[in-house]
Parts: structure tokens; sequence; C-alpha cells
């Protein structure tokens, strides 16, 4: 029955949906092929026709995760701190709490620091986060806030910042509306290296 | 009123006495000395290879005592990772502590004063703080919740500063007080894992862009933050 392209593409993503959807819940190391296959209401020989085991499945959901990251850090790149105003902002944080959830299994693990991926997933993941450390540190340095602290470490920073705080407020015992995340921490981010909305004021800042 | 609760704070007590507390003397002060060390191995192992791959024998080996005489101090791995969440929760909760001169400032001062106090400890006990904040998901549901509680206490502290400069006029008052805490505490409890001692930048240095990312972030049109940049 599962004979068709149709078919085992149904399958097949349904087990990555599983996947996603149990480490997500029970974490990775607490996931295993049963409840993968559960939630999957498939059976064990379906999922070894699929993936080799639970790390390939991950290294697959991985994959997407940074497919669709990849998008996030494009929209990123084209942003220039001079034209930039907070709304932009609030939109490039909405997009990333949309990424949470959707790939909310690896984001868990990979916060967990437990996953062992294909060597290949690492250097896709390295590529991505370059560019957005790459597009952040445009950001700051055109901001021109002064600091100690280089413009590559402060863009970690935020990039540290936003994932920090979606896996803080999205974590089962956070009481923080995930909603009220992105307006908040786009303020903040605006007013810290551009000033803020209003009052308007020249790109080039000064910092007492 | 928020300056009166927070000047108060003490010195908690020990949550945990060891068994057979009752002991008296010096043989007591063994058991005591003996559970620090036992839990302060712990700790670095737990550090060095995650509390998941420690076993009961590493931290026996590592106190230099046999596995089944650890039994005596703890049931579980787990007694051991709770302890050491807590004593590192201890820790970080002394942070609350003000003078009295910072309890009455206003809220950018005392924010910056907290960030200081918060990243001068971070900096004295790094593997602690790094362990805890990694490992303290792991724990049991009641022991989680509890670590939970404490945790949002000192959210609660961090919460009370942006609307005491709400209400002064420092800070947006459109800001969500629980993601501007949370959001500050991501800041300091991501240098742990990144920081290094011997690199160019300090701690106390790190800290201070946090004081001045958060305050600038949180500032409203009639605030400008005052602190070195």
């Amino acid at each position: 029955m599962d004979g068709s392209p149709t078919d085992s593409r149904d399958l097949r993503s349904r087990l990555l949906e599983a996947g996603n959807a149990v480490f997500g819940e029970v974490g990775y190391t607490g996931a295993t092929v049963d409840d993968l296959i559960a939630r999957a209401s498939t059976s064990r020989a379906t999922f070894y026709r699929y993936f080799h085991n639970k790390d390939d499945l991950f290294d697959e959901l991985s994959r997407a995760c940074f497919r669709d990251m990849r998008a996030i850090v494009d929209d990123l790149a084209r942003m220039r701190a001079g034209e930039v105003d907070t709304a932009e902002i609030e939109q490039v944080l909405s997009q990333y709490r949309d990424l949470h959830a959707r790939h909310a299994g690896v984001f868990r693990a990979w916060w967990e620091r437990v996953a062992r991926l294909d060597p290949e997933v690492p250097a896709e993941e390295g590529h991505v986060f370059n560019r957005l450390v790459e597009s952040l540190t445009r950001f700051v340095s055109d901001a021109r806030v002064e600091s100690l602290v280089a413009p590559e470490v402060q863009a970690a920073l935020l990039y540290l910042l936003v994932e920090g705080s979606y896996a803080a407020v999205t974590s089962r015992w956070s009481r923080i509306d995930p909603d009220a995340l992105a307006p908040t921490l786009a303020r903040m981010v605006h007013r810290t290296y551009l000033g803020g909305d209003v009052p308007r004021r020249a790109s080039r800042l000064r910092l007492a | 009123m928020v300056d009166e609760v927070r000047t108060t704070a003490t010195r908690p007590a020990p949550r945990r006495p060891p068994r057979r507390a009752g002991e008296r003397g010096r043989s007591a002060r063994n058991h005591e000395d003996r559970w620090t060390d036992i839990v302060e191995r712990a700790g670095a192992i737990f550090y060095r290879k995650g509390y998941e791959a420690t076993s009961l024998q590493d931290i026996a080996d590592s106190v230099g005592m046999l596995k089944g005489s650890i039994y005596y101090y703890i049931k579980t791995k787990e007694d051991l990772l709770y302890e050491l969440v807590s004593r590192a929760q201890d820790m970080f909760e002394a942070t609350l502590e003000e003078d009295g001169e910072t309890a009455r400032s206003p809220a950018p001062v005392r924010l910056r004063a907290f960030i200081g106090r918060w990243m001068a400890l971070t900096s004295r006990e790094r593997e602690w703080g790094l362990v805890a904040e990694r490992e303290f998901m792991r724990l049991s549901r009641r022991r989680l919740r509890r670590v939970i509680e404490r945790r949002d206490e000192l959210s609660g502290y961090v919460k009370d500063i942006i609307r005491q400069g709400i209400d002064e006029g420092a800070f947006d008052p459109t800001t969500d007080e629980s993601v501007g805490a949370a959001a500050i505490f991501e800041l300091m409890k991501t240098s742990h894992l990144w920081h290094r001692p011997s690199g160019p930048l300090s701690m106390a240095e790190l800290g201070d862009w946090y004081a001045t990312f958060a305050i600038r972030g949180l500032g409203g049109p009639r605030w400008h933050d005052r602190g070195p940049g």
C-alpha cells in the first residue's frame, strides 16, 4: 500500500513530524524509535525503510531546520542599520519564533546539547551561523554604539539573547506570554542600537 | 517597598542537614566537610563530563571513597544534582542584597549594580553556575518545581526594578517586564558558555555592556544612560 511515491513521501514526512514532536516533548535522549513509530502510527519495519536510526532521522530534521533558518538569515542580511525600524526587527523576531515552533524538537535537542550529528550537519549549521553573525555584526558596526565589547561579540550576544529568550519563554516552566517577546525585544534592540523609533534620531549615536 | 524586601535578604540555612545530624563535635563537622567535598567534586565532574554521563563511581573515585559509602550521604545521583543546583541558587540569591544607598537609587542605577553583582559572582563561580544552568531541567518534577520557584523569585526582583523604572519615567511603559527580565537574565547566563577568563574582555566589562544594553534598551525618551559606555 505504501508502494506509490505519494504514500512513501507521506510516511516519511509523518515520521519526521513525529520525530519533531516527540523530541520537542520528551527531549532527544528520552525519545526512542518506538515512541516515534507510535506517534506516526506506523511500524518498525517502515521506520527502518526510511531511516537507519534515531540519529539519522534527527539529522534530516536538523537539515530542514537550517534550511528554514537560512531564509531568515537572508532577510537579516538585507537589513541596513540606518533604515530599520522597530517593526522590521519585530518581524524578524516573529519569523524566528515560527522557526522555533516549527522545529521544536531540533531546538530542544540542540539546547540540551545532546544530539550527535552527522558531520555534514554541523558544517551546514556553521555556515548558517557564520552568515547570521556576519549580518548582525554589520548591523552592530553600522549603529556605532560605543562599547568595549567588539561588534562581532555583540552580534553573537544578540543572537544568544534571542535564542535564549525564546527557549526560556517556550519552555515548560515559563509563565511568560510568547506573544509579548517580539515587541519588547525588538524595542530593546532598536533603542540600544538605533535610538528607538520616537523621537527619530540620526543613525550615528552618542552614548554618554 | 521593594527596597525593604530586598535589604533583608539573609544567608540561607543549609537545606539538607547530612544524615545523622545528631552527631556532635568533630565527627559531625568531619561529616559535613565530607559532604561538601562530595558536592564540590560532583560539581567539577558534572562540569567536565555532563550530569548524564557521570556515574556515582566517578564521584566516589574523585572523593577517594567507596561507592557504597556515598550512599551514606545520598540515595541517588539526582540528590547530588539537587544539592548542587540549590547551593548555586543560594549563591545567586545573595546578589539580590543591596546596600541602603543603592536600594534608594533610581531603577537604572539599581539595575546596573545588580548586573555588576551577578557578573562578579558568575566570574567567581563559573563551574557551578554553568552546571546548575545546564542541568537543572533534569531534576525530578517536585524538585524542578522548587528550583523554578526560586528562579521566579530572582526574576521577580528584576521585574520590580523595571516597574520602578517605568514609574519613574525612565523606562518605556509599554515594556513587558517579564520579557525584559528574561532578556537580562539570558544575556547574563550566556556569559559562562563562551567567555574565556584569559580573553581580552573581563566579566566586569561584559557586565557593564549588559547593563548599558538593558538600560538603553528599556529606556524611555526621557532617560539617558549615565553609565560608563
